[in-house]
């Protein structure tokens, strides 16, 4: 056959043809420090969090044995919970943040952290009224001793943050005299329950705990009882103490306590979750402290069990702490 | 394979010698002017592609002419 003017043949039989992509590498990997990674691999097995079994799945990755051994330590059912409410990150590194910048632990050091990327959300309003319906004080109790166990343990944004806000407001709308008009303000106090508002200030805040408590005793068997039996829990797992890494915490050269874990607002739209819609827009332009942070040596068994206690309890409370989200979300 | 054993393969994978591989790519990324030249190509690529005008010449050597 001839080829015609102007019309070529395309990919002619030519010798060396198109150059063969089968020997060019699609990814690079690299172990830097990897020592550390295996230390902790077998640290995990020495305290029992994981064993062959995890490893026979793993297809020979440590990476992946140890993701896996977390995964199974937090439990399939309780590891859904808080991905349905809330966004936390875990990580394990050899590197800990320093003024915005990575930088090696060293020492044969790993730092366990876990940030929040996005809060829960309990509308509690609903409940405090049933509970006040059922008793009085007892809505008021159950808010109190909640909000006073998570304060111990976790960021979480509340009335108190609205008041803040609100108050911050009207001292910039007093300095501000030209658009003064302009500000509006989201009235807080009108958002909060009464028995909340009536509770806000006590002058003998140790004593109304302890009547709270007792009030929360009584009804434990109660209509509410499961509530109030997640509520005991959490408060029990607050007052664990643990040693608190703050080296961790000021070596960081953070810009800003850690993003919240839980908004706690009364209604759907009310004046605190404007609030938050408001100051959640600059939470994230600087660095954030971790909602948890751990500095441990795999090699130093005391200090693995610190790092586990600490872990195990952070997730343990956050179960109890969505779980009761998940119930209270059922009344609307 | 008992808990043991795997804490043994653990051990024994801490001690090992790194693959090359990994030796070259560590000291790639441990190296300022290593990084700075495959940054410099990175950057020649991707001005390449953004560009409509000026397209990449197949070498010859791989792409015969049509006839």
């Amino acid at each position: 056959m001839s080829a015609a003017a102007g019309i070529g043949t395309l990919a002619p039989a030519f010798p060396q043809g198109l150059p063969s992509l089968d020997t060019v590498p699609t990814e690079y990997s690299h172990e830097l420090r990897a020592e550390l990674l295996y230390e902790l691999c077998a640290t995990l097995v020495r305290e029992g969090l994981a064993g062959p079994a995890t490893w026979e799945k793993c297809e020979g990755s440590s990476v992946a044995f140890v993701h896996r051994a977390i995964r199974e330590n937090v439990g399939e059912g309780r590891w859904n919970l808080l991905e349905r409410n809330v966004e936390y990150h875990l990580s394990v590194s050899d590197v800990a943040e320093r003024d915005g910048e990575d930088v090696p632990l060293g020492k044969g050091r790993l730092a366990v952290t876990i940030e929040c990327g996005s809060a829960g959300y309990l509308k509690i309003g609903p409940a405090i009224s049933a509970l006040e319906e059922e008793a009085v004080g007892l809505g008021a109790a159950f808010y109190w001793t909640l909000t006073y166990a998570l304060y111990r343990v976790m960021r979480i944004y509340n009335h108190d943050d609205a008041l803040e806000y609100e108050e911050r407001m009207k001292e910039y709308a007093k300095e501000d005299e030209e658009s003064r008009e302009h500000y509006e303000f989201p009235e807080v106090d009108r958002a909060l329950p009464e028995c909340i508002r009536s509770t806000l200030t006590s002058e003998d805040r140790r004593t109304f705990l302890r009547h709270a408590r007792r009030l929360l005793q009584q009804h434990r068997s109660g209509r509410f009882g499961s509530w109030i039996e997640h509520l005991h829990r959490i408060d029990r797992l607050s007052r664990i103490r643990l040693p608190v890494d703050t080296a961790f915490r000021e070596d960081g050269g953070y810009d800003t306590i850690p993003l919240p874990s839980l908004v706690v607002a009364f209604k759907e739209h009310d004046a605190i979750v404007a609030c938050f819609d408001e100051e959640s827009q600059y939470m994230l332009e600087g660095t954030a402290e971790p909602a948890l942070g751990i500095v441990f040596s795999p090699q130093e068994p005391e200090e693995v069990k610190t790092a586990v206690r600490m872990v195990r309890r952070f997730v343990a409370l956050n179960i109890d702490l969505f779980e009761i989200v998940e119930e209270l979300k059922k009344l609307g | 394979m008992t808990p043991e054993t795997l804490i043994a393969l653990f051990e024994a994978r801490a001690t090992a010698p790194r693959p090359e591989s990994s030796q070259m790519l560590v000291r790639h990324l441990q190296c300022e002017e290593s990084l700075a030249v495959s940054r410099a190509v990175a950057e020649a690529s991707d001005r390449n592609v953004g560009n409509d005008s000026q397209l990449l010449t197949a070498p010859t050597e791989c792409l015969p002419p049509l006839a």
